[in-house]
């Protein structure tokens, strides 16, 4: 049952890929009659040089002008069989390139479109194994192993009738001698699998074994237990060298035996041909020297193909794998707008929320009985321990994912009604996980508004006082930065992202731990140009310093997902409550 | 690869067996040819039955002595490149234990792990791939090249000439193509981190609406990255139809030279079809040698990068059991004038520190990002030593200190917890072996963490995943606490150790550690909150690498103005600290 499902499955990714290759069917089809002329002249070669053979028969018995004419064939076949080849190989491989570059980028383009949570339950290297080694293993394991394994049956075919041109009764001996090689294959690389596993388990334990301990080494050092992981490593060092051993010895075997058994076929060949010709001869008509020895090098290459066929079969299956991981991502869908939804919207700031309730997993509820209502030009502070849900409401309120019941209302619009994006529009945000393009630091305070000059960019920057550690950079403005290089500290990058948003200075504000990596007295010179910005605008703002957050209008205590208080400062102070116990705690 | 045939110790003997062996079972596979002609010549044209059995049978005979040979020498090569592994990793990972911080941080963590498990599986399987195979195909062309010399010298030099220009066209061919793989690798690293990026900022890029943009980015570099492909490829296919057509090339030759042979008696027709066969095992050969060479060339970058660690020039730290002799009469830590930069010619991280640290004593430091906390306690441990001026313990320059012994004067808690896979158990013991689990229970109490790890399922059996990937980065950092907290060690050193908790713990925790309690007396608090300073005797204000001011709570705010910001910032309004 289960067999038959993935059966089905794979079909379908096979459907799929097919499609992708429609466009390049007829290069896919000349090239492959191509390749089959290609590989039937390279055969046919060996007949000719047979033939040449047999026009040498002894002294003074040589026809020079037939072996002439011999060679004149053998030259006509190899230049075209080489020529075909190349340009075979130069078809197939840009249709394999070209796959690979469409697979990559309905990929990427499906990325920008899912929904957030899509890309929340997946983890960053499972994505870039997708669109690298799992893409990559669909152009190898189905466009160009499909040629191998094309021009191996070819191969087979066409060995097969030219050994049964020369003599009927060896090739038997050659087509019912040759399975066993691969029987003989098959059945080794089954048995030595579980060597392989074992060598993999262990493998993988002592690699992390390894990373952990060089990670923490200065833990290591500091706590003198060197040698405890010392021992550790050179112990499954030593089981991992003795199960390797026995999976590349046993699996090195495959190629001598195989080699064993071709060398016997050979022989008997040779023998049974040489007993042939002596009975026939030598005569034309029959077998002869010149054709026995085209037939060996026949029968020594026979089995060759099927070997590459079995390795291609292998690779088609991985191929399918992946090809199958790509396709669940570009199939997934893509996250909708209701109809009738918004397209432009500016708001003039008032935000209602109406008795709101969400939760990632739906056993473990996370925002409940969430209301609020924020006038224009407000200052919302939401305080709270983590994992109260303060970055989840602001999630909710950016929409990268909806509510489960109630509604979250935008001067007086459900939010569900306006387009994700024109929502977003709305909103300049900042996060405490800081993210930068890859690209310039122009490039990157500009990022909410390409056409900024540069004097727009530079004002953005010194409001931000970033400008100064900016100049400091190795070329200023035009230094390249991206989120991996460890060229900023965070707080850096957080600078950065702070003048994005005085370029662009949107209606309202998300302010989510903004400034946790900035060291305390430059976040004070932040917060009064964030006072700034924020005169008139709606601005919501996470904090885990209360100080930096005492001016706001409005307070909002969470605590497990819900409001436990509200209010100014004092009001909250007043009340005794969660809020002043959260505020001596931190000012004690 | 070569520079480390050391590291084939106790496995040098099979190296030499493997190839050995190797290299006879490539004699019997040029033999075959040879004893076919004589099927051909002898057997056929005498038309001697007996004799052609008999040359089948040693035909049989051959190919499982070459079998034989095979089969062993796998086995010891093998064992050979195994066993080189083993002995690459661990002599690696001895000589990265021991290296000083300078030098870890020269090569990057990150960098040493993978020298350490991926370059030492690829030079391993690169060995063996050398004793294997690319020595295999040598063998054969040397042979074929004997045989056919045997059967006829001329016919032999011709060999000798082909064999160099297809290596030839094959070096050629890789050399032009190799800049163009070079940039497809590099096309490849970078769609790959623009992909991360992307879903890393997945909020980002969506809050800005620039997902067309990016779209249009990453169609740009599969187009840059399609176009070398296909330039690449261009040159790269033409190899195989070269060599088809110089090995054919040969093959006319041999028909038409050697027909002039037979036409004057000096050669038998067996002996045509022996030398088209050494043709054909020449080409064979050498189209093997070059997708070997390929995956080899990988392996050889490997082992570069592991000798490039293991020749790196490093003080050697090894634990001899030794402790610190200490001057009871000389304060426990003393700074002179001590200046510090990370390279050479740059800026100073720290200049002209002074200050002393009695037993018993506890010291605050405080600062900003950057200001040089972090290096201070680098250079108090040790772990760099003072660019001018020292830093003694107990009187004792810490650069003249055997830097085991110095080690073990610390507990330390690091800003970032690292934890280890095993149990809680396990984990707190690393900072005392010896600890009873009441010892352990005390130091989970004081760190605040008894809470959750009785919760979790085994109290302190529980087992925590690899980097403690399993537990919450306040739970570690409090795991971590708890570590240093049943060490046995004159001075402990908290580094920004409670920055991922609420302020309720982590007013729970300092209180314990600036209390009595604790096995060190000695304390060194570094945080940038003024609360976790606050109690201490004795605060140093760090800005840009410099001592800004030094005293108590009290002293700093009356004469400190830094301290006095970094307080206002921290408690008093945005208008306070502005005026």
């Amino acid at each position: 049952m289960k067999k038959k499902e993935r059966s089905a499955a794979g079909s379908n990714t096979l459907r799929k890929l097919l499609n992708l290759l429609r466009g390049d069917l007829f290069r896919l089809i000349l090239s492959l009659v191509l390749l089959g002329i290609s590989v039937v002249l390279s055969l046919y070669v060996n007949v000719v040089i047979g033939q040449a053979v047999d026009l040498m028969v002894g002294k003074g018995n040589v026809d020079t002008a037939g072996i002439r004419n011999c060679c004149i064939v053998i030259s006509a076949c190899v230049v075209i069989s080489a020529a075909f080849n190349y340009i075979v190989k130069l078809i197939l491989d840009k249709v394999a390139f070209k796959t690979v570059r469409t697979l990559r980028n309905k990929l990427f383009a499906k990325l920008q479109k899912v929904p957030v949570s899509y890309i929340d339950k997946h983890r960053p290297g499972d994505m870039t194994a997708r669109l690298i080694n799992d893409i990559d293993q669909v152009s190898d394991g189905l466009i160009l192993s499909f040629a191998q394994a094309f021009s191996g049956i070819v191969t087979i075919i066409a060995t097969l009738v030219f050994m049964f041109m020369l003599d009927f009764k060896i090739t038997l001996i050659v087509l019912f001698a040759s399975p066993i090689t691969l029987l003989v294959a098959n059945f080794i690389a089954r048995s030595i699998h579980k060597y392989f596993k074992k060598q993999s388990e262990i493998g993988g334990d002592l690699s992390a074994v390894a990373d952990e301990a060089i990670s923490g080494i200065t833990v290591l050092r500091s706590f003198s237990i060197e040698n405890v992981y010392r021992k550790k490593l050179s112990e499954k060092g030593e089981n991992l060298r003795k199960a390797s051993n026995a999976a590349v010895f046993f699996s090195s075997t495959v190629y001598p035996t195989t080699r064993l058994i071709n060398g016997i076929i050979y022989a008997a060949v040779g023998v049974v041909g040489a007993i042939t010709v002596i009975n026939n001869g030598n005569l034309p008509g029959g077998l002869t020297i010149g054709l026995l020895s085209s037939f060996l090098a026949y029968a020594s290459k026979f089995t060759m193909p099927f070997n590459e066929i079995s390795g291609v079969f292998a690779e088609f299956q991985g191929a399918l794998a992946g090809a199958g991981r790509v396709f669940e991502v570009i199939d997934e869908e893509d996250e909708k707008e209701l109809e009738g939804a918004e397209k432009n919207f500016g708001s003039e700031g008032s935000v209602k929320i109406d008795n709101i309730s969400f939760s990632y997993l739906p056993e473990k509820p996370l925002i409940r009985d969430f209301s609020l209502d924020v006038k224009p030009g407000i200052r919302v502070a939401i305080v709270g321990p983590t994992g109260c849900g303060k970055t989840t409401f602001i999630n909710l309120l950016m929409r990268f994912y909806d509510v489960n019941s109630g509604s979250i209302y935008m001067d007086g619009i459900r939010s569900t009604m306006i387009e994700r994006k024109a929502i977003r529009r709305n909103f300049g945000m900042v996060l405490q996980e800081t993210w930068l393009r890859h690209g310039t630091v122009r490039d990157n305070i500009a990022i909410g508004k390409p056409d900024a000059t540069d004097e727009e960019i530079v004002q953005a920057a010194k409001l931000a006082h970033a400008d100064s550690f900016i100049r400091k950079l190795e070329k200023g403005y035009d230094t390249l930065v991206s989120d991996d290089l460890a060229k900023l500290s965070y707080g850096q990058k957080q600078l950065i992202c702070i003048a994005r948003l005085m370029l662009t200075s949107p209606p309202m504000l998300i302010l989510d731990e903004a400034t946790s990596s900035i060291d305390t007295r430059t976040e004070i010179k932040v917060q009064l140009g964030f006072k700034k910005l924020m005169k008139g605008r709606t601005s919501f703002i996470v904090a885990h310093r209360l100080s930096t957050i005492k001016n706001c209008d409005i307070i909002v205590v969470m605590r497990d997902g819900r409001i436990v208080e509200q209010g100014t400062h004092q009001e909250l102070l007043s009340r005794d409550g969660f809020y002043k116990e959260l505020y001596n705690s931190q000012s004690n | 690869m070569f520079g480390l045939v050391r590291y084939l110790k106790g496995y040098r003997a099979c190296a030499v067996l493997g190839p050995l062996l190797k290299f006879l079972e490539a004699l019997m596979e040029t033999f075959v040819p040879f004893i076919m002609s004589d099927i051909i010549d002898v057997g056929i044209n005498t038309g001697d039955t007996a004799y052609v059995f008999r040359r089948g049978l040693l035909l049989v005979f051959i190919a499982v002595l070459g079998w034989i040979f095979s089969l062993s020498a796998q086995y010891f090569n093998a064992r050979a490149s195994m066993g080189f592994g083993l002995n690459l990793r661990n002599a690696l990972f001895d000589k990265i234990l021991s290296m000083d911080m300078e030098t870890v941080d020269r090569f990057s963590i990150p960098s040493l792990i993978t020298r350490t498990t991926t370059d030492v599986v690829r030079s391993q399987t690169g060995l063996n791939m050398f004793l294997r195979l690319i020595l295999r195909n040598p063998f054969i062309v040397l042979g074929a090249i004997i045989m056919s010399g045997i059967i006829n010298v001329k016919v032999m030099i011709f060999y000798i000439i082909l064999v160099p220009v297809i290596s030839l066209g094959f070096f050629l061919t890789i050399k032009f193509a190799r800049p163009f793989y070079n940039k497809i690798q590099q096309g490849i690293d970078r769609i790959t981190s623009f992909c991360r990026e992307n879903i890393i900022g997945v909020r980002s890029v969506r809050a800005f609406g620039i997902q067309e943009d990016e779209r249009k980015h990453f169609e740009n570099e599969t187009d840059e990255l399609f176009e070398n492909q296909v330039k690449a490829d261009r040159i790269a296919a033409l190899n195989t139809p070269i060599n088809t057509l110089l090995v054919n090339g040969c093959v006319i030759l041999v028909l038409v030279i050697g027909s002039s042979f037979v036409n004057d008696g000096r050669l038998l027709n067996g002996s045509i079809i022996a030398l088209v066969n050494y043709l054909f095992q020449i080409l064979l050969a050498v189209e093997r040698t070059a997708t070997l060479i390929d995956a080899f060339n990988k392996a050889n970058v490997s082992s570069k990068r592991i000798k490039e660690v293991l020749d790196s020039e490093s003080p050697e730290h090894l634990d001899n059991g030794s402790e610190l002799e200490i001057d009871a009469n000389a304060p426990l830590v003393e700074f002179k004038n001590v200046s510090f930069s990370y390279d050479k010619n740059g800026s100073c991280a720290l200049s002209d520190i002074s200050f002393t640290l009695n037993e018993g004593q506890t010291l605050g430091i405080i600062g900003g990002t950057g200001s040089g906390k972090s290096t201070l306690l680098s250079l108090l441990q040790g772990i760099y030593p003072a660019t001018e001026g020292s830093v003694l313990i107990g009187g004792k320059d810490v650069k003249e200190a055997d830097p085991v012994a110095l080690r073990k004067m610390f507990s330390v808690v690091q800003q970032k917890p690292m934890l280890f896979s095993g149990t809680i158990r396990d984990n707190i013991k690393f900072g005392n072996p010896e600890a009873a689990d009441e010892e352990i229970d005390r130091a989970l109490k004081a760190s605040v963490a008894d809470e959750f790890v009785y919760d979790k399922e085994g109290g302190l059996n529980f087992s925590v995943e690899y980097g403690g990937r399993n537990l919450s980065g306040g739970q570690k950092q409090r795991l971590a606490l708890a570590r240093a907290f049943v060490r046995l060690a004159d001075i402990l050193v908290l580094d920004d150790a409670t920055s991922a908790l609420d302020y309720v713990t982590e007013s729970k925790i300092r209180r314990y550690v600036t209390g009595q309690g604790t096995n060190s007396k000695t304390k060194v608090i570094v945080s940038q909150r003024i609360s976790a300073v606050l109690l201490c005797d004795r605060i140093i204000v760090l800005e840009d690498g410099c001592v800004k001011g030094s005293g108590t709570h009290e002293e700093l705010l009356e004469s400190c103005d830094t301290y006095k910001e970094i307080y206002l910032s921290q408690t008093g309004d945005l208008e306070e600290a502005e005026s």
